[in-house]
């Protein structure tokens, strides 16, 4: 119960980050929190052997470099982000 | 080597192979792949159609973990759609870049090839793991796509699509991980034999994952940026194929991994989505002047049509199965080739807005036939993949007694004719300008052109398609 209340607790955190964030490069936190939560709760539901710590591994290792990629991303961004977005390029 | 593990091997070779060439050699190595991969997917597709069994394959890893490929009527058709599009894609690229000098950043081929490459092991993942490592890789590589080489507003719209993905990911993963804890497996085979009941919860944090990668409305504020602002030998990928990728998880999660766990209401909710996704993304197109942000909402109305077939096969209709997924890849190559027809009208008269359009048809005919082909088909006109698709759509709103769902089909197809053809209309208008009735030819028309041609090959002979389709289907439209 408490790894559940820890899980859903850091999900909600990431979840409030992300999307009552400042601006686009502080969400990464919150991104970076909802990532934590996922990966422990895979954590907690694989099997324990070799083949289930691998997945988690695997699984954990992906949404790390996504959560770089996203800073990485947000730090091409300086300054205030523009109005609109209706935008084309072709 | 069969051609299963070929149509995920050959991409790879492509990523390997294109991040070691470089100029000249990088666009050609890719194009050689691409064509291998494409054939590689159709022989495939012959081997499923003609045996009408599974095919399957398995790809050890370490420590025991095996990734099981299985190639199905749903999957075949899927990779078939992905490789017909990825070509054509490749080739369009390819001539970019002959006309170019090859000045395209050095990353595209070798995303592209990993794009190309997670798309397939997605449709053809026969577990949620790897279903999901696949969608975190296609929005990796996708959002990677539109940003390349971008100003501000392309970085912003990337890193809004990226966003998106990651919230997408984790609320996914965070239900496959309940989903794992109560039934100990993620094989779609092995997941039906647990009680339903108690998997309610964690089925639906996956689907609200899978909404928001499709995205469905109302979780689609990052689609047209990123499909407006990406490269023209991008958007044509995203829009035709990548929409797709978290619906097929979707569909095989609830009807053939779990069909136990489908409710009247939870479809119906889809289906009202679905429903509001075609309205709204329609108003939207008919609203907007540019041309790219036009199809960009024009993806977001068909992605709901798409979500029709949710309640209609939960409902009993279940033609809406083949055609659902019909209209998948009917869409996917209209989609594609509108696409492609637009970068070569807009570049030809200067213009990105509808209203700039005059004159197209004299100048650019064969893009403008591309762009009034798929037009065709998305509308659901005879004869065309579209209209096959709405056709065995409407039958299973008859078959499940849902006759709610015809009004959204047919106000959907009057909204669809009416926002293009307000292009089609203006491209046959005078031009604005004192330019030339006449242009030189861009092979890229032809690229359009051809592969809008293929739904009307869809729409005139789909047999072979739909057999393929019900290859070990959960709703077999000719009698299993």
């Amino acid at each position: 119960m408490t790894g559940l209340g820890v899980i859903a607790g850091l999900f909600a955190a990431g979840f409030v980050l992300v999307f009552l964030g400042p601006r686009v490069r502080g969400r990464p936190w919150g991104l970076g929190a909802m990532a934590a939560s996922a990966t422990f709760a895979l954590l907690l539901a694989a099997p324990r052997q070799a083949a289930g710590r691998w997945s988690v591994a695997a699984a954990g290792l992906t949404l790390a470099a996504m959560v770089a990629f996203a800073v990485g991303l947000a730090r091409r961004l300086p300054g205030d982000p523009p109005a609109s977005l209706d935008d084309e390029r072709w | 080597m069969g051609a299963l593990p070929l149509v995920v091997f050959l991409p790879l070779l492509g990523l390997v192979a294109t991040v070691w060439s470089r100029g000249r050699a990088r666009s050609l190595v890719a194009m050689a792949t691409a064509s291998a991969t494409a054939a590689a997917a159709v022989a495939l597709a012959g081997r499923v159609h003609g045996t009408g069994a599974v095919v399957t394959a398995r790809i050890p890893g370490p420590a025991g973990v095996e990734a099981v490929l299985l190639a199905d009527g749903l999957s075949t058709t899927l990779v078939l759609m992905t490789s017909t599009v990825g070509l054509a894609v490749s080739a369009f690229a390819l001539r970019e870049d002959l006309a170019g000098g090859w000045q395209r950043p050095r990353g595209y081929w070798p995303t592209w090839a990993a794009l190309w490459a997670s798309l397939h092991v997605l449709f053809l993942a026969g577990d949620l793991l790897t279903a999901y490592l696949m969608l975190e890789l296609i929005g990796v590589t996708g959002a990677a796509l539109v940003s390349l080489g971008g100003d501000r507003p392309v970085v912003l719209a990337a890193t809004r699509y990226f966003y998106a993905e990651l919230v997408a990911s984790t609320t996914t993963l965070l239900g496959i991980a309940l989903l794992w804890q109560r039934t100990g497996t993620l094989v779609f085979a092995e997941l039906g034999a647990v009680d339903a009941g108690e998997l309610a919860l964690p089925v639906a944090i996956v689907t609200a994952g899978l909404l928001l990668k499709v995205p469905l409305v109302p979780l689609h504020g990052w689609l047209p940026p990123a499909h407006s602002l990406a490269p023209s030998a991008v958007s044509p990928a995203l829009s035709a194929v990548v929409v797709k990728s978290a619906f097929a998880v979707l569909v095989r999660l609830w009807f053939v991994a779990l069909p136990g766990v489908v409710t009247f209401p939870a479809a119906q909710l889809l289906g009202v989505l679905g429903a509001a996704a075609v309205l709204w993304g329609s108003v939207n197109a008919l609203r907007h002047r540019g041309l790219k942000l036009l199809i960009a909402h024009s993806t977001v109305a068909q992605v709901g049509l798409l979500f029709l077939l949710v309640p209609l096969v939960a409902g009993g209709g279940t033609s809406a199965w083949a055609g659902g997924v019909m209209l998948a890849v009917a869409h996917a190559l209209a989609k594609a080739a509108m696409l492609m027809a637009g970068v070569v009208l807009v570049e030809d008269l200067g213009r990105a807005e509808v209203a700039g359009l005059g004159g197209a048809a004299g100048r650019r005919p064969m893009a403008v036939l591309a762009f009034g082909i798929g037009a065709v088909s998305l509308v659901g006109l005879p004869p065309s993949g579209g209209f096959v698709a709405k056709w065995y759509l409407l039958v299973a709103s008859l078959e499940a007694g849902q006759w709610w769902w015809i009004p959204v089909i047919v106000l959907g197809s009057l909204l669809t004719a009416g926002y293009l053809m307000r292009v089609v209309k203006r491209a046959f208008a005078p031009p604005a300008e004192d330019l030339p009735l006449r242009s030189a030819r861009d092979a890229r028309e032809l690229i359009a052109l051809v592969l809008a041609s293929t739904t009307l090959a869809l729409g005139l002979r789909p047999t072979e398609l739909l057999e393929l389709i019900d290859v070990a289907s959960p709703f077999p439209l000719m009698g299993g």
